[in-house]
This record gives structure tokens, C-alpha cells and sequence, in this order.
């Protein structure tokens, strides 16, 4: 058996927008042909301004949205091909974390309820079980059962991220999608959340796909990064490759970008010069070229693939050659 | 002297649930031509410290003691007409939200003329020519045509740069700065923070920067105030407050920052979260979440005390000389 737990091919997905006249509707390519492989027991971080695909990415690989072409496989099963029964079953084993930790609850039904719901879903509460197995969850992300019978108001931020996490892993899930899950927290909390997020990920032998904007926070959990830019992935490899050798101009931008907490650190920047161009009407060529502070003929013509530049990093730009 | 000095401010508001002591006791200097920045998390009351500063406090709050002395003139004696024309004038502020701080009905190129007439006097066109080069110096290409623009058809940066063309407009002494980059993405917040140094270097404007980012006070401040629980704990030049933080709530907020520079194991937890300001503790108000507090830290509040050149740090074990480790 193969040590690869999710596996993207030439994944792709597009939008109608909405528009009066309808001659004003533009097709949005959101993503398009994104390819990538998730071992087990690992974190693939995905990083991207906001608007690049990346939580359609997330969404597409747990079929909470279909693909316009393209495959995911779990565990080597095809998963679009799966008929509805069979995908509830498989829902077990992937789970999601949302953004906002706010409009993800809801506000009208208690903890317990919130962390039992999947368990009730999936027939997997059997009467006094399932108490127990709540109050073990609640443990389990830092909370104790004395929040059980509360509801969401009654929690600050950070709280409810922990139970958006109990939720998630209410199932004993093998796969979480982590959709910016700490992008709303401040730091100090921050720090908690992703903290557990890493036990957790040691404890029960998670894999992750966390999707983040920032790279130091990327950093910090993954071992593997994919950088998207208009929905296709500019560069990927192993964190350590693309933090010590960013290769696209693209990467070295955001890496630039982040500011670091020390003032003796003196950078130069690689400052971008323009807001992110429209979706639907991506450019021509390198889709990052109208940005890109080394451009060349080429870039305007032809679009780079992706290209490997060692076993574990690959870049899709004409500079990398 | 010092351009804005506020002395032992208290704003507290009346709720249904109590007084909330969103600001209590806060001494803050901000010298001429420098930056000075006030970090905290949510909730520690940075915001309603900015905003009694520009007296917008809502109906509910009230600011019950302190000082408030900008260009030395107390601004908390100021009749609400005055304090009319000393902001955006003199004080001006750029908000966190962008997108609810603009007006969504009017084109970009009135809300900077309107700011310009007003305490400018200056007719429609010389209004709309200043516009125009207050939309070029802030970085939107074209002005000419973009002074036409709603806010709607701007990207959020670009949105943020109207913001600070506004404020910047009647070239104020004191500019503050509410979260000006938290909801941008990080590539847009370089270039604000880019910007912002750009300007008031070149409009000698004096900065007020609040943030929760440490990373953007390392880029832009000369001395930092850190707030926690409407207090605030330590003050420092910017460059002994990394090297050298002495609050224990500074250290837990600087090692649980995830480092791009450096490979980071485990990111330092500070347990717990921010106190009820409505009752807060006797005492310090970080005890609860403090790995060493001893018995005097639940009796009393401690004083700021000095420990190094212009650094103060509030706390009973690290607010002494020589005290490094406990």
C-alpha cells in the first residue's frame, strides 16, 4: 500500500459569476489543474493571497463541491466516483476546520449538540457512549464538560476554534482541512490553537492540509508547501526547500512580505506593484508576469509549467530553468 | 515637549452588565516626528484609548479622569466645536475596517475633497487638484481617473490608501493608525507599512500605530506601549523591547509569535485569555495568566517602575532592576 493519503489530479474548478446583463457574467477559474499528493501523517501547507483558489482547493478534495475535470483520490479510491452512500461513509474519514470561528456554529444549539450532531449523523452514538465520548472530545481540545451544555455566545474566539476542532474530530477523522483556522485569533491565542493543532496531528496520526495566507505560521506546521497564485500552483516542495530556496518570484514575495518581529533585521524588499488581477480574465502567459518585477518576453507568451528542480521541489516559472 | 502626552486616562462605559474599565489609568507620550506604537490583543482596549484621543467615545463611555494634552492645550476641555476643527485638521485617524469606514455612495475623490474643504477652505477645483495629488502620493496610479471610482471598484488596499489619503490630507501633526493592515493580506500589508513610512517621514507627520502585530512595530515604531487589560504594562524603545522584554505578558506575546527567520519547535503558550474588565481581579490583572506570580501580585496593582533608559515595565518581580529570570 501506498503511503500517499490524498492526491489531487488536474484539479479544476470554475464559477459563473453573477452579473446584469448576463453578458456581464464571466466565467471564473478559481482553480485550474492543480495537482498535488498529501502522504500520510503529514501537513501540506497551501498558501496564497486571498482570491487564489485555495479554499475551493480545500473544498474540492472533500467533495463539498464538485470539480469541473479532475480527480481526487482518498486512500486510492477515486472520489467523485463514489455514489452518496458511499461518500457519507467515506466522511468519516475527512473532516473540516472552518475560518470563522463565529458563523461555523450554530448559535442556536448547545456544545454537546454542535460535537454530537456527526456522531448522530453517522449512527455512531450509542446511548450513554455518546456523553462520554463528547466529554472526551472536549478534553481532548483543551475544554472540559462543564462547557457541554453551553452555547456558542457564551465563548470567546479562540474557545470556539476548539470546538469547531472537536467537531472535526468527532469522527476520528485520518484527513483535516484546516481553512485558516487561526487567521481570525489573536497572538497569544493564536499560538494555543496551533499548538494543539500540532498534538493533536502527533497524538492520533493526522494528516492536514492547513491553507493559510501567512507564511511564518505555514512554517510552523508543515512539512510540505504549495504556493497558488490564480488558481494554479506557482511552487511546491518540502518546507525546508521552499523556505531556504524560494525559486519563484512569487514565493519570494510573500516570504518577503512577512514582517519579521526584530528590528535589527534589515531586508530589502521584493514589494509587489499591483493588487491582484481579475479572475476572469486571467493574463495571458505566466499568470503572475503583470506583477512579476523580473518579467521577461517569454513570461507574456508562454506560461511555464510546473518543473521539477530536485526530487522534492518544483517550480513553475521560465526563470527556474 | 511632547506632542500628545496623555496623563492617567480613564474611559469607562456603562453597561447593562456593569462599568467596564475598557481604559484605566494610561500614561502615553507621543513625541514630535517619532512613531510610537501600542500593541495588545483584542479587547484590551487600544481602540477606545484611540478614540478618546479624538473624543469619539459612544454615548455609552465616558471618560471619567486624566489629561489629554496635545500641542499643549488639554483636548478634554476642548467644547465640541473646537474638537470639530481639530480633527482631521490637526488629528486624524485611519480605521481598521476599510471597507464600513468609506462612504459607499460617494466617489473616492469627494470624501478626500470633502475633508479638504472643510478645514481647508479651498474651493471645488483647488479641492479636486489636491485630491488628485493626495490619491497620486499615496500610490494609486492613474488619480485622475480613479477620483471617480466608489469604493466598491477598489481592492482593499487600495481602499486602505484612500483611507490614508484622507487623513493625510490636511497634513495633521498627529496621525493614529487603528490596525491599519489587519484585514489585508500580507503582501498588501508590506506595502502599507512601506507606505506609511514613506509618508510621514515625508510629511513629517507624527504616528500613532496601534497593532497587535510585533512584526509591524519592529518595521515602523521607535517606542512601544504594550496594553493588557485597559493598562499598560510596559513601555520601551523599540529595539529594547525585543531584546530586552520585561513584562512577562511581553515575553509570552513575543515567543508565541511563528518566526519566518528561524525554525521554531513549539510556539510558548500564554494560558488563558484576556480578563473581565467589568470586575477585573484585584491586583495585577495578567496574574491569572502569569507562570510566576507570588501573593503580593493578588493584593496589589503594581506601578510602573523604571528599569532601564526610558523602559518601564509594570510588574512586582520583573519591574526591578537587575531582575532578569525568576
Amino acid at each position: 500500500m501506498s503511503d500517499i493519503l490524498v492526491e489531487a489530479k488536474n484539479l479544476t474548478r470554475h464559477f459563473q459569476s453573477s452579473g446584469f446583463p448576463a453578458r456581464k457574467r464571466a466565467l471564473i477559474h478559481a482553480v485550474d489543474g492543480v495537482s498535488f499528493s498529501i502522504k500520510k501523517g503529514e501537513t501540506l501547507g497551501l498558501v496564497g493571497e486571498s482570491g487564489c483558489g485555495k479554499s475551493t482547493v480545500g473544498r474540492l478534495l472533500l467533495r463539498l463541491i464538485e470539480p469541473t475535470a479532475g480527480e481526487v483520490y482518498f486512500n486510492g479510491q477515486a472520489i467523485y466516483e463514489l455514489g452518496r452512500q458511499e461518500m457519507q461513509l467515506l466522511r468519516r474519514e475527512m473532516q473540516i476546520i472552518f475560518q470563522d470561528p463565529f458563523s461555523s456554529l450554530n448559535p442556536r444549539m448547545t456544545i454537546k449538540d454542535i460535537i454530537g450532531e456527526p456522531l448522530d449523523i453517522h449512527g455512531l452514538a450509542v446511548k450513554g457512549n455518546k456523553k462520554a465520548k463528547i466529554f472526551e472530545l472536549l478534553e481532548m481540545v483543551g475544554l472540559s464538560s462543564e462547557h457541554a451544555g453551553r452555547y456558542p455566545h457564551e465563548f470567546s474566539g479562540g474557545q470556539r476554534q476548539r470546538i469547531g476542532i472537536a467537531r472535526a474530530l468527532a469522527l476520528r477523522p485520518r484527513f483535516i482541512v484546516a481553512d485558516e483556522p487561526v487567521s481570525s485569533l489573536d497572538v497569544s491565542i493564536r499560538a494555543q490553537i496551533l499548538n494543539l493543532l500540532k498534538d493533536l496531528q502527533k497524538n492520533l496520526g493526522l494528516t492536514y492540509l492547513f491553507i493559510a495566507h501567512d507564511l511564518s505560521i505555514v512554517k510552523y506546521l508543515s512539512d510540505r508547501v504549495a504556493v497558488m497564485y490564480l488558481g494554479k500552483i506557482m511552487e511546491t516542495g518540502s518546507a525546508n526547500s521552499i523556505f531556504q530556496r524560494p525559486c519563484h518570484p512569487y514565493t519570494r514575495s510573500l516570504l518577503d512580505a512577512v514582517a519579521i518581529p526584530d528590528p535589527d533585521v534589515q531586508r530589502k524588499r521584493l514589494i509587489l506593484n499591483e493588487d491582484e488581477p481579475n479572475l476572469s480574465r486571467p493574463p495571458f502567459g505566466c499568470p503572475f508576469h503583470p506583477r512579476c518585477p523580473q518579467a521577461m518576453e517569454r513570461c507574456r507568451r508562454e506560461e511555464p509549467l510546473l518543473m521539477e528542480l530536485d526530487s522534492e521541489h518544483q517550480a513553475a516559472c521560465h526563470l527556474a530553468d | 515637549m511632547a506632542l500628545l502626552e496623555v496623563r492617567n486616562l480613564k474611559t469607562y462605559f456603562d453597561t447593562a452588565r456593569g462599568m467596564v474599565q475598557a481604559v484605566d489609568g494610561i500614561n502615553l507620550t507621543v513625541e514630535r516626528g517619532k512613531t510610537e506604537g501600542l500593541v495588545g490583543e483584542s479587547g484590551c482596549g487600544k481602540t477606545v484609548m484611540a478614540l478618546s484621543v479624538m473624543r469619539l467615545i459612544p454615548n455609552r463611555g465616558k471618560i471619567l479622569n486624566g489629561e489629554i494634552i496635545f500641542e499643549g492645550e488639554d483636548l478634554l476641555q476642548k467644547t465640541p466645536a473646537e474638537m470639530v476643527r481639530i480633527r482631521g485638521r490637526k488629528i486624524s485617524m485611519i480605521f481598521q475596517d476599510h471597507l464600513s469606514s468609506l462612504n459607499p455612495v460617494l466617489q473616492v475623490g469627494k470624501q478626500i475633497e470633502e475633508a479638504i474643504r472643510k478645514h481647508q477652505g479651498l474651493d471645488r477645483l483647488a479641492a479636486r487638484e489636491k485630491a488628485i495629488k493626495m490619491l497620486g502620493l499615496v500610490g494609486i496610479s492613474s488619480p485622475e481617473t480613479r477620483i471617480k471610482d466608489y469604493p466598491h471598484q477598489l481592492s482593499g488596499g487600495m481602499r486602505q490608501r484612500v483611507m490614508i489619503a484622507i487623513a493625510l490630507s490636511c497634513n495633521p501633526s498627529l496621525l493614529i493608525a487603528d490596525e491599519p493592515t489587519t484585514a489585508l493580506d500580507v503582501t498588501i500589508q508590506a506595502q502599507i507599512v512601506e507606505l506609511l513610512k514613506r509618508l510621514i517621514k515625508e510629511l513629517d507627520t507624527s504616528l500613532l500605530l496601534i497593532t497587535h502585530d510585533f512584526g509591524i512595530v519592529a518595521e515602523l515604531c521607535d517606542r512601544v506601549s504594550v496594553m493588557y487589560g485597559g493598562q499598560i504594562v510596559e513601555r520601551a524603545p523599540t529595539r529594547e523591547i525585543f531584546k530586552n522584554p520585561g513584562h512577562p505578558y511581553t515575553r509570552g506575546l513575543l515567543n508565541a509569535i511563528p518566526r519566518i527567520d528561524r525554525d521554531m519547535d513549539r510556539l510558548d503558550n500564554v494560558y488563558g485569555a484576556v480578563p473581565n474588565l467589568i470586575s477585573p481581579p484585584d491586583g495585577c490583572r495578567f496574574c491569572s495568566r502569569c507562570p510566576g506570580h507570588y501573593e503580593i501580585c493578588h493584593r496589589k496593582n503594581p506601578e510602573p517602575v523604571e528599569v532601564g533608559p526610558d523602559h518601564l515595565v509594570s510588574c512586582w518581580i520583573y519591574g526591578q532592576k537587575g531582575v532578569t529570570h525568576v
